[in-house]
């Protein structure tokens, strides 16, 4: 179903049409959430109030927008207060971190599957060891596809400190990743 | 022939046979003849001369340039990125290409990006499990009960339920022309007598009479001031009566106080009975002087 479609129902109180625009986002929005906050509890609290967030500013939402960019964008603010609040509670080497989320993976064997969680694993390892300006760039550029323009916009940030910024992130995931081993397809 | 053509024929065909002119010259010239023998021999030992070590040209960087601005690796490392996503072209992606494939590190930085290109966008979407699109509508749905759908929302959800109405443009004509004999046609509509002006004053080609008696650069004013300027001049108050009344009876209406709203357009009624008064031609007065203009 066309997002626009979905939209304009959901604008009309359609609540099917919302139940079916939750679905369509939930795996990308609690993926975001879970890469900022690493902890699933979180991320699924993050994400079920990106969404609160996302329904109540539906109005506000501009049609010659792009619909997942303004999403993702909402995701992260809330992300963030999230990360702002937890400022209170223990630093995040001391909280054990999840050893990694179910991904929506659609490979038919169990070898597909083992080896993709292992790759997966290893460059969860790799994220970890990148700084936060970086590792939000991974983020948001290789991970969700955002445009450079979006993420310029989004950080408010100029485009060409935004595009070295991405160069830079993706050298140092690549040197994390070959010092690990990796890469070996 | 030559030394000068025997030189250009070496360097443009250096492992050729000479022809019979060439070998004439170098029976008469030593010099030339001591030239064909070292190309000659470099040419012979050409195959049999080893692979230059790997890392020479690194070496040659090093004793060359130096670590001046930061090493050839540094240099390549930001391109690896663009080069591995195909977004490098030209020359740049040619001298990126040849430093990749020189030097191992490189190598293996660009095919870890390579790989990463098509492992991390896998990693944009996460399952958060079964109850989680059951949450969200569940936390939303006291949301809709609430003030949080905005008044621009439900007049937008309003004007889509009115505008799917098989009927609606039957009922647009019919408004549409009531408002017409409202404007135009009843005996006491405001504009009552503009189509007949209008067709007086282009039968009697205004501009051509207001030219013969006004400056043409001052024409546009003068017209503005003898003909829409006192009538804006007159309608100004009760006209802003007529939006504030209006505005109040539409907010009123949407609360659900319906007598208020009816005051309201009641108070409409007499701001616009105040504008028609305004804009109905007037018995003319006699005055002194009238009847000669």
């Amino acid at each position: 179903m066309e997002i626009a479609q979905l939209l304009q129902r959901c604008r009309r109180g359609d609540q099917l049409a919302w139940e079916a625009l939750v679905r369509q986002y939930q795996a990308r929005v609690y993926g975001l959430a879970w890469h900022y906050l690493r902890n699933q509890e979180e991320a699924r609290d993050a994400a079920q109030e990106a969404f609160v967030r996302i329904y109540t500013k539906l109005a506000s939402f501009k049609e010659s927008e792009a619909f997942l960019p303004w999403v993702l964008r909402l995701t992260r603010n809330v992300c963030i207060d999230h990360l702002r609040r937890a400022k209170a509670r223990p630093p995040a080497s001391d909280v054990p971190l999840d050893d990694g989320p179910e991904l929506s993976d659609t490979r038919p064997t169990p070898e597909g599957l083992a080896m993709t969680a292992s790759r997966q694993r290893m460059l969860h390892r790799a994220l970890e060891r990148l700084s936060a300006p970086y590792r939000e760039m991974i983020l948001l550029k290789e991970i969700q596809g955002l445009p450079l323009e979006e993420i310029a916009s989004m950080l408010d940030l100029p485009l060409g400190t935004v595009k070295s910024r991405s160069n830079r992130a993706r050298l140092e995931l690549a040197r994390a990743v070959t010092r690990m081993g990796g890469s070996a397809s | 022939m030559t030394c000068r053509e025997l030189e250009r024929l070496i360097e443009e065909q250096p492992g050729a046979p000479l022809d019979a002119r060439a070998a004439a010259h170098l029976v008469s010239c030593a010099a030339c003849r001591e030239l064909t023998e070292i190309v000659r021999a470099s040419l012979a030992g050409l195959d049999e001369a080893p692979e230059p070590p790997r890392d020479m040209t690194r070496a040659v960087m090093a004793r060359t340039i130096g670590t001046r601005g930061g090493t050839v690796c540094d240099a390549a490392g930001e391109r690896l990125a663009e080069l591995a996503d195909g977004s490098l072209e030209g020359i740049d992606r040619d001298l990126v290409s040849l430093h990749r494939d020189g030097c191992d590190a490189c190598g293996d930085l660009y095919r870890a990006m390579v790989w990463m290109g098509g492992e991390l966008p896998r990693m944009a979407e996460i399952d958060p499990g079964e109850q989680f699109t059951a949450g969200v509508v569940s936390a939303t749905r006291s949301l809709r009960q609430g003030r949080l759908v905005s008044m621009e929302a439900r007049l937008t959800a309003w004007w889509e339920r009115l505008r799917e109405r098989p009927r609606l443009p039957w009922e647009v004509a019919y408004a549409g022309a009531v408002v017409l004999w409202l404007l135009f046609g009843a005996g006491f509509s405001p504009f009552r007598a503009v189509p007949a002006r209008a067709l007086e004053l282009a039968r009697a080609n205004p501009v051509r009479e207001l030219a013969d008696v006004v400056q043409p650069a001052s024409l546009g004013r003068q017209v503005w001031q003898s003909t829409g300027g006192p009538v804006v001049e007159k309608v100004r108050t009760p006209a802003a009566s007529l939006a504030h009344h209006g505005a109040e009876a539409f907010d009123r209406a949407i609360q659900g106080d319906l007598s208020g709203s009816g005051v309201r357009l009641k108070d409409m009624g007499g701001d616009l009975m105040r504008i028609i008064d305004e804009l109905r031609p007037r018995r003319k007065q006699s005055t002194p002087g009238s009847q000669e203009a």
